[in-house]
């Protein structure tokens, strides 16, 4: 049975999840490493595809195409400022003003590709770039707020977590934010914008599993808990052997829908 | 309703106080309130919300719906969506240079294109010139309104509140304009503003408690001051949140869940 535990949030909420994580630990095998590829291998596509939790909540839903406004940038800039920030103990300001300054010089150097953060940044009038600013800063305060409300170590994660299924043309991306790491247990946080839906279990147990796969040792955090401000909720799943195969197994229904789609619309043109 | 027109106190000011004078936060409201909101929701809406939440929203807690003309309500909603626009600009201190083109520009930005930015392209130059003064002047109303922002301080701007109470049969929902400070540092110094473009009437105290309410379930610890701006005329209303306001918020709600479900 998998589990999927809901809190509201309030002061010692988050420590007192973190603090009754379960003891065991998992690792994931060469063997179930190979079992996954070969299943993505089976419902491969002609060109690569990157799978992640937003689509395995969406399931068969039709997902916009990606345009970036100062929504889907302020995860990144804001997640950039508040490991600038810890580590070189700025304002919150200043530190996301070295980020976007980073990212502008990037552009102006030529180093950024079309398409990109740096890119669209460089595009925009100095009011356009203040509400980037504005909305990034929201973020940032609201992660600093969660980070500054666990009692042990925590960091802002370096990155997103990536695995190649180099045989099933995939890359699996599993979004977290926050990592709290302790002598036994390491549990990765991942904030939400919203309200959580019906499927933000599933969304939660597939950023678990894509973690764990992109691992080198395959060690398995013990829990990853979904916090969602807005809503003042928290949900944790925690890193069992069922919820790692319930987690691979919504990522292979997406690439098993989307494999489906693909040869349907070959046939019918 | 009590509000001041005060030149000399801005509305952070007012709305901060004095710093030696803040209590410890309180943390046990939020369990009380939802306790209370629960109890008396679910015998308003019933079991038939499960699958289409009951939303309750602040401009649902007006008894008297607002009635305007189609063109008079589009420029009433586009003067909302660029002085919110301008908040957030503010709070990381932009400087305006045209406060019209600026806003516009950066509401663009956010949404790409919209009906409402297609009924402003489509103004003539004596209208348009019309509402970028009208504009122009709420903007420096707010900027005066607000005062300084201090350097230290942690400002968030359009803070969207999504409670979900009933087990989802209903939903709370708001978006707080500007809440200072967070919540865990010792003293309780969070602070909520919401601006309007309008005069302050009635609703105007009903939309402070209801921003009161909840960030109290949202958070688990109650504010300590909510308030609310008017770039029409300058007003503030600033309030202390005790537990009689955030009992007037519950009735507040459970008054305009009755409203909507039994209309």
């Amino acid at each position: 049975m998998t589990s999927l535990t809901t809190s509201f949030v309030s002061p010692g909420a988050m420590n007192s999840l973190i603090n009754s994580a379960p003891a065991e630990t998992l690792e994931i095998t060469s063997e179930q490493r190979s079992a996954l590829a070969e299943r993505f291998r089976q419902v491969s596509l002609p060109h690569h595809r990157r799978l992640d939790a937003w689509m395995v909540e969406r399931g068969a839903g039709v997902l916009t195409p990606f345009r970036w406004s100062p929504t889907t940038a302020r995860r990144v800039l804001g997640n950039a400022a508040l490991r600038y920030r810890l580590a070189h103990q700025v304002s919150a300001m200043a530190a996301l003003d070295e980020v976007v300054v980073d990212h502008l010089s990037r552009a102006a150097s030529g180093y950024a590709r079309r398409g990109s953060l740096s890119t669209w940044l460089c595009e925009l009038s100095t009011a356009q770039l203040a509400l980037v600013t504005s909305d990034a800063l929201n973020w940032s305060h609201s992660l600093e707020e969660i980070a500054r409300s666990v009692d042990g170590a925590v960091e802002v994660a370096d990155s997103d977590a990536y695995y190649d299924v180099a045989t099933g043309r995939t890359t699996l991306r599993g979004r977290r934010d926050l990592i709290s790491t302790t002598s036994e247990q390491r549990t990765i946080i991942r904030v939400r914008a919203g309200a959580p839906g019906r499927t933000a279990g599933a969304g939660l147990r597939a950023d678990l599993t894509i973690d764990a796969f992109s691992q080198p040792t395959g060690h398995v955090a013990q829990q990853i808990i979904g916090v969602w401000p807005d809503a003042g909720l928290l949900l944790r799943v925690e890193g069992s052997l069922e919820d790692l195969k319930a987690g691979a197994r919504d990522l292979l229904r997406v690439a098993n829908l989307q494999h489906t789609a693909y040869f349907q619309r070959a046939l019918a043109s | 309703m009590t509000s001041t027109l005060d030149s000399t106190t801005t509305v952070l000011q007012a709305l901060r106080g004095n710093r030696a004078e803040r209590p410890t936060p309180r943390t046990g409201d939020s369990a009380i309130l939802r306790a209370a909101l629960e109890d008396s929701l679910y015998a308003i809406v019933g079991p038939q919300h499960f699958f289409d939440p009951l939303v309750i929203r602040s401009q649902d807690l007006r008894t008297e719906p607002l009635v305007l003309t189609t063109a008079l309500h589009s420029f009433a909603r586009v003067r909302g969506i660029m002085m919110h626009h301008a908040l957030r600009l503010l709070s990381v201190g932009y400087s305006f240079s045209n406060p019209f083109e600026d806003l516009l520009a950066a509401w663009r930005c956010e949404v790409g294109e919209n009906e409402l930015l297609s009924f402003i392209d489509h103004l003539d130059t004596e209208d348009r010139a019309k509402f970028s003064t009208d504009i122009a002047a709420h903007t420096a109303a707010l900027r005066h309104g607000l005062g300084a922002i201090g350097s230290g301080w942690s400002l968030r701007s359009t803070v969207r509140v999504a409670n979900l109470l009933c087990a989802g049969a209903v939903a709370l929902r708001d978006t707080i304009d500007l809440a200072i400070d967070t919540t865990g540092n010792g003293a309780n110094s969070t602070v909520l503003l919401d601006l309007t473009t309008t005069a302050l009437d009635e609703t105007s105290e009903k939309i402070l408690r209801f921003h009161a309410l909840n960030q109290t379930l949202r958070t688990g610890v109650t504010p300590l001051r909510t308030g609310v701006l008017s770039t029409a005329t300058g007003e503030q209303l600033v309030r202390d949140v005790t537990t009689e306001l955030l009992t007037q918020a519950v009735a507040d709600v459970l008054e305009a869940a009755e409203r909507k479900s039994h209309p």
